[in-house]
């Protein structure tokens, strides 16, 4: 493991310290004090977070590889050369729907749309 | 990932808890109250579809390749084919909202079973089971009322365990086929599965089945080197019935079952189809007197039918001693695990390509070797909005 893979290592462990923390602080204060809770009310506000958290992973994940994508790509179909756009679509996951952004084709040719991340 | 609106672990969620539950509705269910994921119905049954037809054209274009599976298997020990027909109700294609041009439908299974294997020098189990002596079970497997007032015999009462060595083979992994195509096509799916698994060189090979005609010439045009056997609950059946008809009381009727049953057990097939031809004649039946249909000594002339044409397949004492299976209750079982998801009384599917695609992805979900979960791992994008129709992928 390099240097940098074990930084980021100690920073997500530290970060999700935090968010534990700040999560179960949020809790609390919705909570008010001295009011009684189920545990099956902290299970379900902590995955939410887990969730929330999942979500924003991918959004990066994906924004980040389709930063990386030429401007111009073949049309699967007839392989002309055609101008790339990155656009912005909602896709569902386990997690709950995840804003995602990705290169879109449109061939002149063909008269279809198409998107070469699939 | 999926071209559209979904991601490949939510798919993955959505074709397995329609294949484990009874309707898509119930599906919804499943998804949101154990995976908290909030799916319609429609979008289920859409995407389930779709992965059915993927597997189908898959399966049809050889397109199952060595590196996508997850279990690369030595050869097996003792490799066991079984086949049976199953059903399905369908409904017209392309039609409008409703059921149309209902029918009911076969299906076409197998299991393919790597299983454990010994041998004995001497029939390891030549008295017949105590399952088979008991009139309550008996009547069951022969799908038959019980026989009234019959004065259990003191070896059933006592129900003592037999102490007998287990000598039957045990499943160690199953792969499942189901289809709607005929047995050619059929015998064809199911020899590219053997050879997958590499049940051409195992050491011990059987192929059972019940008296479908259809197996049998499975069996030969693709199995030929495997060992024929007849499953031996299917002439229990046939002999039960047939009794029943022969003899007045019941007390008669169960020693005369029971002696044919054990003469099966034993081997000795020919001396019940001695019985059972003797039987006729004198009731005045022969090739001249046809019974007619419904006539109940119909069924005496079945089973003497029925035993002569699958003679060769009831060698039961030999398979005991080489460590094969004598009953296809493995297939009977997977038909119902199959008939679970797809046979219900208000359940029909759109023939042929909606009950083939929920037969894929029932029997991939069935399989030991995880390959409905493989293939969903790695399912390939789609670079258009919607995807082609059943694309080879």
């Amino acid at each position: 493991m390099d240097d940098k893979t074990e930084k980021l290592k100690e920073k997500l462990e530290r970060l999700l310290r935090e968010t534990g923390e700040t999560a179960a602080e949020l809790q609390a204060a919705e909570r008010g004090a001295g009011k009684p809770v189920h545990f099956s009310q902290i299970e379900a506000a902590a995955h939410q977070v887990g969730s929330q958290l999942s979500c924003r992973i991918q959004e990066r994940t994906v924004r980040e590889l389709a930063a990386d994508v030429p401007q111009e790509s073949p049309c699967p179909h007839c392989g002309t050369l055609c101008r790339l756009n990155i656009e912005r679509r909602t896709v569902n996951s386990t997690d709950g729907p995840l804003d995602l952004w990705e290169p879109h084709g449109h061939c002149t040719r063909c008269r279809r749309d198409f998107f070469p991340s699939a | 990932m999926d071209a559209r609106e979904l991601t490949l672990a939510l798919v993955q969620r959505i074709v397995y808890a329609a294949s484990e539950s009874r309707s898509y509705s119930r599906a919804t269910v499943v998804l949101k109250q154990v995976g908290g994921n909030e799916v319609s119905a429609k979008t289920i049954e859409r995407v389930t579809s779709a992965v059915g037809k993927e597997l189908a054209a898959r399966r049809d274009t050889g397109g199952v390749d060595e590196a996508s599976r997850s279990v690369v298997e030595t050869p097996p020990k003792l490799a066991v084919v079984e086949s049976d027909g199953g059903r399905i109700q369908t409904r017209a294609e392309d039609s409008p909202p409703g059921v149309h041009w209902q029918q009911w439908r076969e299906t076409k299974n197998a299991c393919l079973l790597r299983m454990t294997c010994g041998s004995f020098d001497h029939d390891p189990h030549p008295e017949l089971p105590q399952a088979f002596c008991d009139p309550e079970k008996v009547a069951k497997l022969a799908e038959k009322e019980p026989l009234s007032g019959l004065a259990l015999p003191p070896e059933v009462s006592a129900k003592k365990p037999s102490s007998a060595v287990d000598w039957r083979p045990k499943r160690l992994m199953r792969t499942c086929l189901s289809s709607m195509v005929d047995s050619r096509e059929f015998g064809c799916q199911m020899e590219r599965e053997a050879r997958r698994r590499r049940f051409f060189e195992a050491a011990a090979r059987a192929f059972l089945g019940d008296g479908l005609a259809w197996n049998w010439s499975i069996q030969q045009t693709h199995f030929p080197d495997f060992i024929p056997i007849l499953d031996f609950v299917h002439p229990l059946g046939y002999i039960y019935t047939a009794a029943t008809i022969m003899t007045g009381d019941p007390q008669q009727t169960w020693s005369y079952y029971l002696a044919m049953t054990r003469a099966c057990w034993q081997g000795r097939v020919d001396e019940v189809t001695a019985a059972l031809g003797e039987w006729l004649p004198r009731q005045g039946v022969d090739a001249a007197h046809p019974l007619p249909d419904n006539d109940p000594r119909q069924a005496v002339a079945d089973a003497l039918r029925y035993l002569t044409n699958n003679r060769e397949r009831m060698d039961y004492p030999r398979y005991r001693r080489l460590g094969l299976p004598v009953t296809s209750a493995l297939m009977e079982s997977m038909v119902k695990e199959v008939n679970y998801r797809v046979k219900g009384s208000e359940m029909f599917w759109n023939d042929p390509s909606g009950a083939e695609a929920i037969l894929q992805v029932r029997a991939a979900a069935l399989c030991d070797d995880d390959r409905l979960a493989t293939y969903l791992a790695a399912r390939p994008g789609c670079p258009y909005v919607r995807r082609p129709a059943a694309t080879a992928v």
